[in-house]
């Protein structure tokens, strides 16, 4: 588990404060591969603790970091971005300490997606290139990077002039700029159009094929559309860390299966022998049969589309539906032990 | 490579940033309208210290009228550096820069030497 993974290495991790161990030796052993290691991070501002012992290690492929207001997400990421300094454990990127080697290999994306009014697109481009050390073809690299987040006929306008949605798109190719292999990015999509998000997050799925990308977000359902794991901070502590669905647990939702081959007769007769903690209600949708089973469990839901299949009906699609994956991430964070200042 | 090579790369990415800086800061300098505002302002209140000078004491010394505009600068400075700063800070444009790899020494001495030069 990639949990267990992550507290062994805290274990096996020093606890100096990360930002003078960035003169040390770089680190050797497995962690060279990892494009981003996180072990025991703890970050206090004033009395206040802001992160907790935050152990976590990624591999290429889109994590998303939820958690309610004030959990850390945003200093977590900071940290990550090397603006924030941390007061004990480290950050490793590649193997080698963030401060020594990593900002070049991190690209962040901030909430609050403000640039100078006064500069054009392509100066600060320019500029952000000119600071990521890109002098040869940097011209090229901002034009693949405007294109790919939509962007590309809006190079010479004044950013003061650009909506809020195409500065985001803005902040996006910024980070972008050299191909991190390490990509942070908080409320990527909070500002946009419907059509926008299925752009970006295309953009953000293609980028992460090949680089390990951490997505900050207030919204469930954009963590469940865009990433494979979850992390979820709550009062500075880690409190999960796996796959997405994982996280509901083996608790009771309410999911919608859609069914052909079946003549709707049929399908009752056979939903009556279901357990009784399964309600229905078949409706019809087109050609579909729509079975909408409440307060399931996976073994029922799966009892149920055995049943229907065995019957020669076709199940074209289950769907989660409801609010199952809100009441485990209230649970996961309500589980949490409050936090003593000082 | 060698420690020399390591030197010498290390002193090039920082020119470059400190290069980068300048064109930046100068870029914005150029385009923004207060830039021009803060300047008239400096030659009127400057043209006001040199005509009640020159009828005041009906020399044109320079010493002392050197020594009154040096004064406006104490005024005037705040008002350049706040834009680098504290504007930037403000509206959240310096948290994107700060995540660029340019040190924080790089950063604060190309802005205070455009500053310098504008002033």
């Amino acid at each position: 588990m990639a949990a267990e993974a992550a507290i062994a290495n805290a274990a096996a991790c020093s606890s100096e404060p990360g930002l003078q161990d960035g003169d040390g030796p770089a680190r050797v052993g497995p962690d060279e591969a990892r494009p981003l290691v996180i072990s025991g991070l703890d970050k206090r501002y004033g009395s206040r603790r802001a992160l907790l012992g935050v152990s976590a290690s990624f591999h290429n492929g889109l994590t998303a970091l939820l958690g309610p207001n004030g959990a850390g997400k945003s200093t977590l990421l900071r940290c990550l971005a090397g603006i924030q300094t941390w007061d004990s454990g480290d950050i490793t990127v590649f193997g080698r300490s963030l401060v020594k080697a990593g900002r070049r290999q991190v690209g962040y994306m901030p909430e609050t997606t403000a640039f100078p009014k006064e500069l054009r697109v392509d100066a600060l481009l320019r500029f952000a290139c000119a600071a990521k050390g890109i002098k040869e073809g940097w011209r090229e690299e901002a034009a693949r990077k405007v294109q790919l987040v939509g962007i590309g006929d809006h190079g010479h306008r004044i950013i003061g002039t650009l909506s809020k949605g195409y500065r985001q798109r803005l902040a996006l190719a910024q980070a972008m700029l050299g191909d991190p292999p390490i990509l942070l990015l908080d409320e990527p999509v909070a500002s946009l159009d419907p059509i926008s998000v299925v752009e970006i997050r295309e953009a953000i799925r293609t980028y992460a094929r090949s680089a390990c990308v951490l997505v900050s977000t207030h919204q469930l359902a954009e963590a469940r559309t865009l990433c494979d794991r979850v992390l979820i901070l709550d009062k500075g502590r880690l409190v999960f860390d796996g796959p997405l669905l994982a996280m509901g647990g083996d608790t009771e939702c309410e999911v919608e299966i859609h069914l052909r081959g079946l003549e709707r007769a049929s399908a009752e007769v056979l939903l009556e022998e279901t357990p009784r903690a399964v309600s229905w209600s078949p409706t019809m949708q087109g050609e579909d049969i729509v079975l909408r089973l409440q307060s399931a469990r996976a073994p029922e839901i799966a009892a149920v589309v055995r049943r229907l299949v065995s019957a020669g009906g076709d199940v074209m699609r289950v769907e989660s539906v409801g609010d199952s994956l809100e009441k485990a991430f209230a649970r996961a964070v309500s589980s949490t032990p409050g936090v003593s200042d000082g | 490579m060698g420690e020399h090579d390591g030197i010498r790369l290390r002193l090039s990415r920082e020119s470059n940033a400190l290069l980068a800086v300048w064109r930046r800061e100068f870029n914005s300098l150029i385009v923004l309208p207060q830039t021009y505002a803060i300047a008239s302002a400096f030659f009127v209140v400057s043209g006001i210290f040199f005509v009640t000078l020159l009828n005041t004491t009906h020399t044109p010394d320079l010493e002392q009228y050197y020594s009154n505009i040096a004064s406006t600068l104490i005024v005037l400075a705040p008002i350049v550096a706040m834009r680098s700063f504290a504007e930037e800070r403000s509206t959240g444009s310096l948290e994107t820069f700060l995540a660029w790899p340019i040190s924080r020494t790089i950063t604060t001495v190309g802005k205070f030497t455009v500053n310098v030069v504008f002033t």
